[in-house]
């Protein structure tokens, strides 16, 4: 009896654990919601610019993102709009505004964006109230990891 | 394959039983990672996320594997908790009980895909516990039954096991040995059969996705009804020669009596 009281109230203490902490600390759903603002794309190795080569390892020129991003879904986009309803509103440097879906996945750790029939996978880095930093892997002229940070506009 | 226990199973059961459970773990991991990005078989790489998550500060992620790592852990609990208490009484349930418990989940999750999941983090985080509980259960089954010689949803111990025995088997004296060839044996049969089970669920999900649940469910159950149909035909074995020897005396009574 007194081995059974132990098991049942360690399990107990152990699901009140996770259940309160997962109450307490804001889910990377909640915290991706509102508005980022593009900050800086960075690459682990690049070529050098045929033109300028004079760029320095890590960092990127206007040409080089465009080529890089030319195939995927977030192409030319500077600030990211995550709803609740689960939409993201993309808005370009051209001024337009293109609409698809987004989901986390895993931990919470993924990042799936959804447009139509084609799906894109980021890895969330960093998820702050302000900061987000999220990885994708390019095979294009970047070999490896791109990071893209953004940070949280204030309303 | 299920319903011997321990020291009394021989290393073709242990075969049957590594092999079969190994690749639907196999299959389970594999459409886990395809859809929900998350490892279903294995904790150890849990562990891992659960310590770089807490010290990244990152409280509900921690707390979700931490959940993740617990459920793993209870499923073991449960399928040995089910065996010692029932073993006892009726061999086969007491194995097969826990198998059943497993399909159920796996149903649970795969009919949840086909017919609610709207692919939210919630929903995601309570798939990836779901699979996580019955791969603990079939991991402390197999272990349980086979006295540890068997565990199948991972395979860090198995390739620890196996740089070992190639190692030893550079001496002549250890190759010899037909218990640890028949080990060896043992361990490749279940590698290879996580292998194939990941081969085979990554290739058929692209057509027919979430089905794939479906098919692991059918797999166990053919385990299942494998079992339980040797049970039978030994079952039906070993009576004949007893109703022959009780026809015999009691012919031999009645020409006694004559």
């Amino acid at each position: 009896m007194k081995i059974a009281l132990i098991y049942i109230s360690s399990l107990l203490l152990m699901v009140a654990t996770v259940a309160f902490t997962m109450n307490w600390a804001e889910s990377p759903n909640n915290l991706l919601i509102g508005e980022w603002e593009e900050l800086s794309w960075q690459y682990e190795k690049i070529d050098p610019h045929p033109e300028n080569k004079s760029i320095s390892i890590g960092t990127i020129d206007e040409y080089q993102k465009a080529e890089i991003s030319q195939e995927l879904i977030i192409h030319e986009a500077e600030r990211w709009e995550f709803s609740p309803s689960g939409e993201i509103r993309l808005h370009k440097q051209n001024g337009t505004v293109e609409s698809l879906w987004w989901r986390i996945k895993g931990r919470g750790h993924i990042l799936k964006l959804i447009h139509g029939t084609v799906n894109e996978h980021y890895q969330i880095q960093k998820l702050t109230a302000n900061l987000l930093e999220i990885h994708f892997n390019s095979d294009l002229q970047t070999r490896g990891i791109v990071k893209m940070t953004f940070r949280k506009k204030q309303k | 394959m299920l319903r011997k226990f321990s020291n009394s199973r021989s290393l073709k059961e242990n075969i049957q039983l590594g092999s079969l459970t190994a690749f639907s773990a196999g299959m389970v991991n594999v459409i886990s990672v395809i859809i929900f990005f998350a490892f279903t078989s294995n904790v150890t790489g849990h562990y891992a996320v659960l310590a770089e998550e807490i010290a990244k500060g990152n409280w509900y992620q921690a707390a979700v594997v931490f959940g993740w790592i617990l459920l793993f852990f209870f499923g073991s609990f449960t399928s040995n908790f089910i065996v010692i208490h029932l073993n006892r009484k009726n061999k086969y349930l007491a194995h097969a009980i826990p198998v059943i418990i497993e399909i159920i989940c796996l149903l649970i999750v795969g009919s949840y895909i086909q017919f609610s999941y709207k692919e939210t983090l919630l929903e995601t985080e309570a798939m990836v516990g779901l699979m996580l509980f019955a791969m603990g259960i079939q991991n402390g089954l197999t272990a349980s039954i086979s006295n540890s010689a068997v565990k199948t949803t991972h395979l860090t111990g198995l390739t620890t096991d196996l740089g070992m025995l190639f190692s030893m088997f550079t001496l002549k004296r250890f190759r010899k040995r037909p218990q640890l060839r028949g080990k060896l044996k043992l361990q490749l049969s279940i590698m290879f059969s996580y292998m194939a089970g990941g081969i085979t669920a990554g290739y058929i999900y692209l057509t027919i996705q979430y089905n794939v649940f479906y098919i692991v469910c059918m797999y166990l159950v053919i385990v299942l009804a494998y079992d339980y149909s040797r049970l039978r035909v030994k079952r039906f074995i070993y009576r004949r020669p007893v109703n022959m020897n009780f026809s015999f005396i009691r012919s031999r009574k009645a020409t006694i009596k004559t």
